[in-house]
């Protein structure tokens, strides 16, 4: 965390691994700003709400709900962009292989 | 390449051709139920089938939101539109006596009706809210007939799969499915907030679709056409919105 703060990239050894606030932020992305942003997405649809009533009543109406779904959407946005820049500090090439194939290049350590 | 086995590459063979028929079955059934909208083609078509289809299969027969009569919005909004035309103008400045609504297509009994005919029908009404894709929404009291009711009045065909209404201007037209056109809150509106519907809210004669976005409540209708094709209108999609790039399904 406080090599984090010093702005300090981790070594090559530690970057196949996620940190704690890597971890913390895809958790926050998975478990509440994804679901949140298709539940308020849905309390925005006429045709959805008229069999599930809940769904906008709980936000405190429609527009609560286009409120929310904006500022979520912002913070995906912003995921999305820190998420760019780490995967190109990281080394673009690499990663994208360790995306695609699951497992990181034949010249690196399994961690 | 040694790291793909024979029995995986067996395995993604077999899983890939069960999801191609999986598709084509799913295809063949959609156009056999009518889960298929008109513009399901270009790059949103498949977005538009999906929301199409599933609306249809799960909120066929769900109502809209209605609410009490404390959140009525005051004043209700009336959004900018274009200008009126002559025509329009010679039937306001009479009061809008002259003003009819003429029903055609695959009915029984093509017929024209007055706004005082209308009127004399049992009246309804709903308050629920008008929500447009621009965002802006509000909540008002509409009243008028339903569409199922003139469509009963005419005697709809049993092929009949859509109905197109028009508004007085030319550029403003669409068409729902017979689950929508026989919905119990869907309106032709001639009331709103217990008095005249004003101009500025599609008076005198507004369709009504509480579980569409607003653009497919058009203002201003004098025609109703019954059909079993969406062919033969404009360019075949179903509606000038959805010409313009708009979804057919307007349910989201």
């Amino acid at each position: 965390m406080a090599n984090h703060l010093r702005f300090q990239r981790p070594s090559a050894a530690e970057a196949w691994s996620y940190n704690l606030l890597q971890r913390l932020s895809y958790l926050f992305v998975i478990l509440v700003l994804f679901p949140l942003v298709i539940w308020t997405g849905l309390a925005m649809s006429p045709s959805f709400v008229s069999a599930v009533p809940a769904t906008v009543t709980l936000l405190g109406g429609q527009q609560s709900a286009r409120t929310l779904h904006f500022f979520v959407s912002l913070a995906l946005l912003l995921f999305v962009l820190v998420h760019v820049v780490m995967v190109c500090l990281a080394g673009f090439r690499s990663r994208m292989r360790a995306m695609i194939t699951g497992r990181p290049g034949k010249n690196m350590e399994r961690i | 390449m040694s790291d793909i086995s024979r029995r995986k590459l067996i395995t993604t063979g077999l899983a890939a051709a069960a999801g191609v028929t999986g598709l084509g079955v799913a295809a063949h059934m959609a156009q056999k139920y009518g889960l298929v909208p008109p513009d399901h083609a270009g790059i949103f078509g498949f977005g538009e089938t999906l929301t199409y289809a599933s609306q249809r299969l799960l909120t066929r027969h769900s109502l809209a939101r209605e609410f009490p009569r404390s959140q009525i919005s005051k004043p209700p909004l009336a959004n900018e539109m274009p200008p009126l035309k002559d025509e329009f103008k010679r039937l306001q400045a009479g009061g809008f006596a002259d003003w009819r609504l003429s029903v055609n297509g695959m009915v029984a009994q093509p017929a024209s009706f007055s706004l005082d005919q209308l009127k004399s029908y049992p009246s309804r009404s709903q308050i629920t809210m008008l929500q447009c894709e621009e965002g802006w929404s509000y909540i008002a009291e509409w009243i008028g007939v339903p569409l199922s009711l003139v469509l009963e009045l005419v005697g709809v065909l049993p092929q009949a799969r859509y109905v197109f209404y028009f508004s007085i201007d030319p550029y403003w037209w669409e068409s729902i499915d017979m689950a929508d056109a026989l919905h119990p809150q869907t309106f032709l509106a001639y009331g709103m907030n217990g008095d005249e519907l004003p101009v500025g809210n599609g008076g005198p004669l507004r369709l009504r679709l509480p579980r569409q976005l607003g653009y497919k409540s058009v203002k201003f209708i004098t025609h109703l056409t019954v059909t079993d094709s969406l062919k033969g209108f404009g360019k075949g999609l179903g509606s000038a919105s959805t010409e313009a790039g708009y979804a057919w399904y307007a349910g989201i």
